[in-house]
């Protein structure tokens, strides 16, 4: 009983979000070791700017979208 | 009556009569005088299976942390019996028969016992950096509370096994899901914190990091740092730990020092922490109040009252609702999502609290794992 509640814990992946802070621009990708909220990290694809990690965050995986 | 029941089964044979009655009464009398036992021997069967469980738990935190730490030990030879004693160690809290100054006591033993876990796993990573070295100093808290909850429990269960003691072991059974819900959430941290990703407390850390990140920053005390800005007329000086490391910082002390020497005139605090919602709230919901958001042992908060109660300026929080298991895990996407109403929520407290030509005081508390500044 208590076995099925605790294997019903949903698995997740982690995104890292890079923030254009001129365009605005989000993209969102999988997080890799090293990265860290306020790291530049990736090239702006509308300006081509440095980004910076303004968000890294867990979703529940959930099947068919991943 | 009596009739009836002799006559359930439809004949009036005695044989069957004295069937019923063993069908009925024995079952009866067994349960009147050893339903109790029956009952314990129900519960150690299941406390036991849960303890199994902790104790599987509790394992492979360990196992977790000697494979996080065994390969980057310059000495290599006994981590493991190493690590064995480091999860035994304990800490004695200070006497509270006199409670005058029991705070600073306690803070001096909590000082203490961070200073020596921090040098151990420093003499046992001497080549790792800060990140690696705190992410193994979160991972030692973690296994070593896995192992006090382990034997918690067992003693107790041990208790109530010896002396068949139902109500003990009872107590046991209902506390046993909640322990081991929060003992999972705790293992599952582990690849959380190795990976250095935020956890769900560094929200607090990570609303400040996005407004100081263009400032320059100062560290100011021991693992915290501080920078200024301004908002309005008002002054700001944001407050959080150093990160990206697996830290808290000493936001308390920091704020101390800020409000003694250089800015003596500060006109209000902000402090900005996740706080463990009440089942049916929603998970990074905002909410604003007043009063010292911190958690711990409760030397912090009290020594930030004791800064405002003296220095008599206001302490507004503005907290972010978690789970407990939420928080020590990865920060799940409704957490991080409200670092925007957090941080129009401390902009609106300075625009109506704090005069202009003020100067605020905002701390983010909490674990700067993977959150910079
Ligand atoms: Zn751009």
């Amino acid at each position: 009983m208590m076995g099925a509640e605790l294997g019903s814990e949903q698995q997740q992946v982690v995104f890292s979000v890079e923030h254009c802070e001129v365009c605005g621009i989000d993209n969102k990708r999988p997080f890799q070791k090293g990265d860290f909220v306020i790291k530049r990290s990736g090239k702006c694809p509308k300006c081509g700017r440095e980004m910076m990690i303004s968000a890294i965050y867990a979703e529940p995986l959930v099947k068919g979208t991943q | 009556m009596i009739t009836f029941q002799l006559n359930l089964f439809g004949s009036g044979s005695v044989y069957l009569d004295i069937l019923q009655f063993l069908f009925i009464a024995v079952p009866w009398i067994v349960l009147l005088f050893w339903g109790q036992r029956l009952q314990v021997s129900v519960t150690l069967g299941q406390v036991s299976r849960n303890l199994t469980r902790l104790k599987m738990l509790r394992d492979k935190s360990k196992q977790v942390l000697v494979s996080y730490v065994a390969p980057k030990t310059a000495t290599d030879s006994n981590t493991t019996s190493r690590l064995d004693d480091f999860l035994e160690y304990f800490t004695i809290p200070p006497v509270s028969m006199d409670p005058v100054g029991v705070v600073k006591r306690f803070d001096s033993i909590i000082t203490t016992q961070d200073k020596r876990i921090k040098k151990e796993v420093e003499d046992l990573l001497p080549n790792t950096d800060r990140v690696g070295r705190s992410v193994a100093e979160q991972m030692v808290g973690i296994a070593s509370a896995l192992n006090q909850i382990f034997k918690i429990v067992r003693h107790y269960y041990f208790l109530g096994k010896k002396g068949s003691n139902y109500y003990l072991l009872a107590q046991l059974q209902m506390i046993m899901p909640m322990l081991l819900k929060q003992a999972e959430a705790l293992v599952n941290a582990m690849p959380t914190l190795e990976m250095g990703q935020p956890l769900g407390d560094g929200i607090g850390p990570m609303a400040v990091a996005l407004l100081m990140k263009d400032r320059d920053k100062v560290e100011i005390g021991t693992e915290t740092v501080m920078a200024e800005s301004e908002y309005k007329g008002r002054k700001l000086i944001f407050l959080k730990a150093q990160g990206p490391e697996g830290n808290v910082g000493e936001v308390d002390d920091a704020l101390i020092k800020i409000a003694s020497d250089q800015h003596k005139d500060i006109s209000a605090i902000i402090m900005i922490d996740a706080a463990l919602k009440l089942e049916g709230e929603k998970t990074g919901e905002v909410s604003e109040g007043v009063g010292a958001a911190i958690g711990g042992y409760g030397i912090e908060k009290f020594k930030i009252e004791q800064l405002a109660f003296e220095k008599k300026v206001p302490v507004y929080a503005v907290v972010v609702k978690e789970s407990i298991v939420e928080a020590i895990g990865a920060m799940r996407k409704e957490i991080a999502e409200s670092v925007k109403t957090v941080q129009e929520s401390v902009f609106r407290i300075i625009e109506e609290r704090v005069p202009e030509n003020g100067k605020v005081v905002v701390v983010g508390v909490g674990n700067t794992l993977g959150v910079a500044q």
